[in-house]
């Protein structure tokens, strides 16, 4: 009776508490799965890929790999356009150049006030570099450099989406640069079907340490690839090409930011000529990104690029025709005066850029570039230089005038004629002229280059350097129409 | 008239007395001592650094030391903020969930290191135009070392940290952790892979939810209900957690920056890593 009492007695004091745990609780929280955190200690800042073959990087005081006979190589930087990047930047490319025996010059924002400008320094230059503008450039040196790449110049252009706007001081107040980088340099890439767009590569599944810097694994076929396996650029415009070769490409999971889609797209691209480059990135240039994957190995070649141009010096070169030191010579009824000696002068002093010296030697020397100076009366020592232009002197036609070809016949008064011959041995420039002041005349004219009033082929010129018929004359030239004459603008 | 009770029935009722109703009495008392359940609210509407991760701390302690708290809904109205902050409340949360449901609530914006928390919690609701994901770290790059007369130091790295280099890619581990955390947290439900969700995008609550970024859209009311059924516990109250926790309404030092002019920034006062949303228009960190 007491067993039941007291049992009774538990179940209503339990009654209240499982009727209020059962109010509130209806069960135990189990967790669904066991609670995971990420494995903090596996994860660690991602390492730049190494080359799989080491690259001994020439060091920037080591003497030039091929001793070169004529003056070195010049690759010209332009610096005159708010570029966006300081020339100790890219000093692995510029030691390659050196080590390669190229000389380097600058083009600053003051060459538009000296006399030559960009076309006076393309004209000896082998190839010319532009990185990051921020300005435009104007319709004649879009021009110039198109010439200077028709004359198998190289052109290196290399845009970085780092370094983008620009402000510029004048007098103390900052204006926005007018262009930005992708507009100035496909201005100057536009005629080279070469083209960049304004957006930055990434990809997200395979990088270098970041999504922007992207690993390019996929090469177009030209010695600016050889050897390489992967090149790493950090940040990267793409860049495109109709008939071109696109040089470095991402895989499939390689996107343009313009679009957030792509796949193959390319970092670098050639023109179809081989002659310009249009280049993503600089970064991959500067220390230490210089030395990550093959870039070394890329570096080299971009500067084997930039010297391997058969730049072939035209008229339209004047006066950096020369490959080397040059003997003047003149003809025995050519007379040195004063103002012989001040344009040869002119000359000289235009042409130390180049690294081209004159010098006056007694006989004509049988190796070395010449400057032929004489005048439309044969002379017998001269003639075996001149007659590879096949000129038709005014004394050896019966009309008394002078014929050149691609120009016809002509009265040769008031007249200047410049012809270019080559050999594997020498480059030979003859000034004809009339007269001795028009010789001078002719000469001044050569010297400083300024052939805008000349007729103009490439290796044939005329000038008027006096008073007479020819050019200045209402006596018509006889011209060959089918030579496709040029004048220079 | 009364009629004479005899004393056994007297000593039976007694007896009934005591042997029934006393340990109903003592059985009604002792369920009062049974805790009525409560989901308990976690408040950040305010960036997640060491102020704010202090607080949460403190109020994911008082859950987890405390019986009758059976589950937390984390309300989320943040960029995000510092890396070691968040990582720190998302380890709390790690632990709490091993004996409690947290739900999470993307009240109004869960972005980087807010959506960091919320994946690892049990289950995410989100507002149909809350602003969800931001899976990414940012962080200012150090200078170039460079030297000064006036100010010495011992080692070339001692007064900027790190290198440039050495900064970008230990923030490619730190986003590593946070994807991480994003796959485990979210499992198959996701239907996106690493190159949408890296980056970087953030989205409205309902393509959130259509790419398994949060479970469910709903309201704060329906994160409570969800909570509640994950602890199985009914009848239960709601309440703020800083409040049981009584944590003072003291405010630490700002996390954004304010400029003289008074105005504030959306972008914080110190350099760092950060897991933050900065809204468009304003990109530049200290």
């Amino acid at each position: 009776m007491i067993r039941n009492r007291v049992w009774l007695a538990l179940a209503l004091i339990a009654l209240p508490l499982v009727g209020r745990t059962l109010w509130h609780y209806r069960g135990l929280y189990r967790p669904a799965t066991p609670i995971q955190v990420p494995a903090y200690s596996e994860f660690s800042p991602p390492q730049p890929p190494v080359a799989d073959a080491a690259i001994e990087l020439p060091e920037e005081t080591s003497a030039p790999a091929g001793a070169q006979a004529g003056p070195p190589e010049l690759v010209l930087f332009d610096q005159s356009h708010s570029n966006r990047f300081s020339m100790s930047e890219l000093r692995s490319l510029t030691t390659a150049l050196k080590a390669q025996g190229a000389r380097i010059e600058v083009l600053d924002s003051t060459f538009a006030f000296d006399e030559l400008g960009l076309e006076g320094r393309l004209k000896y230059a082998s190839s010319f570099v532009v990185v990051a503008p921020s300005l435009a450039f104007s319709a004649g040196e879009v021009t110039a450099v198109e010439k200077f790449v028709g004359r198998s110049g190289r052109l290196l252009v290399v845009l970085d989406p780092t370094r983008t706007g620009s402000s510029i001081d004048v007098f103390g107040f900052l204006f926005l640069a007018p262009s930005d980088d992708v507009s100035a340099a496909n201005q100057l890439l536009r005629s080279f079907d070469l083209s960049f767009s304004d957006d930055y590569l990434y990809n997200l599944m395979d990088n270098e340490g970041n999504f922007r810097n992207v690993l390019l694994r996929n090469f177009g076929e030209h010695p600016l690839t050889a050897g390489l396996q992967t090149v790493a650029f950090y940040a990267a415009r793409s860049v495109q090409t109709e008939a071109g070769t696109l040089l470095l490409s991402g895989d499939s999971a390689t996107l343009s930011s313009l679009t957030d889609t792509g796949g193959g797209l390319a970092a670098a691209a050639l023109d179809p000529g081989s002659q310009a480059l249009a280049l993503g990135d600089l970064t991959f240039m500067t220390p230490p990104y210089d030395k990550v994957a093959d870039n070394a190995r890329l570096i080299q070649n971009l500067a084997a690029f930039l010297l391997d141009g058969e730049r072939r010096p035209d008229l339209h070169n004047l006066p950096f025709v020369f490959s080397g030191p040059v003997s003047v010579v003149q003809s025995a009824d050519f007379a040195l005066q004063a103002e012989t000696l001040v344009a040869l002068q002119g000359m000289s002093t235009t042409l130390l850029p180049a690294g081209v010296s004159l010098s006056f030697p007694e006989e004509v020397p049988a190796e070395g570039d010449l400057l032929v100076l004489g005048l439309f009366e044969p002379d017998p020592e001269l003639v075996e230089l001149i007659e590879p232009l096949g000129l038709v002197l005014p004394a050896e036609a019966s009309d008394g005038r002078l014929a050149a070809p691609g120009f016809g016949s002509f009265n040769p008064a008031g007249i200047g004629f410049v012809g270019l011959a080559r050999s594997e041995a020498r480059t030979t420039l003859v000034l004809l002229a009339s007269d001795q002041a028009g010789l001078i005349s002719l000469l001044e004219t050569v010297g400083q280059g300024l052939l805008s009033d000349c007729l103009l082929s490439d290796t044939s010129a005329l000038c008027q350097v006096g008073e007479g018929a020819g050019l200045g004359s209402s006596e018509p030239l006889e011209f060959d129409l089918s030579f496709d004459e040029t004048f220079n603008q | 008239m009364t009629f004479p009770v005899p004393d056994s029935t007297k000593r039976g009722l007694r007896r009934w007395l005591a042997w029934i109703f006393l340990p109903l009495l003592v059985g009604i008392g002792l369920a009062a001592l049974v805790p009525r359940p409560i989901v308990g609210l976690i408040y950040l509407q305010d960036a997640i650094y060491g102020f704010t991760a202090r607080e949460m701390i403190a109020q994911i302690h008082y859950a987890r030391d405390h019986p009758e708290v059976r589950a937390v809904v984390v309300v989320l109205d943040s960029p995000g903020g510092t890396v070691v902050d968040t990582e720190a409340v998302y380890l709390e949360f790690a632990k709490l969930r091993e004996r409690k449901p947290v739900v999470t609530m993307a009240q109004g914006v869960a972005a980087s290191g807010a959506y960091y928390l919320s994946v690892g919690t049990d289950y995410i609701f989100a507002g149909p135009s809350s602003l969800v994901g931001n899976v990414g770290v940012i962080s200012q790059l150090p200078t170039a070392p460079m030297v000064f007369e006036d100010l010495a130091s011992t080692g070339p790295y001692k007064l900027f940290g790190s290198a440039r280099d050495t900064r970008l890619r230990e923030m490619e581990a730190i986003k590593q952790a946070f994807y991480s955390a994003v796959v485990l947290g979210r499992g198959e439900a996701l239907a996106i892979g690493p190159e949408r969700i890296l980056r970087g995008e953030i989205w409205l609550g309902n393509e959130a939810a259509r790419f398994g970024l949060v479970d469910e859209l709903g309201s704060i009311s329906a994160a409570i209900e969800k909570a509640a059924d994950l602890s199985h516990v009914a009848n239960y109250r709601v309440a703020d957690l800083r409040e049981l926790a009584g944590l003072p309404s003291s405010f630490g030092v700002p996390f954004f920056f304010m400029t003289p002019e008074g105005v504030l920034t959306p972008y914080p006062n110190a350099p760092g890593f950060y897991l933050l949303y900065v809204p468009p228009g304003e990109r530049r960190l200290p």
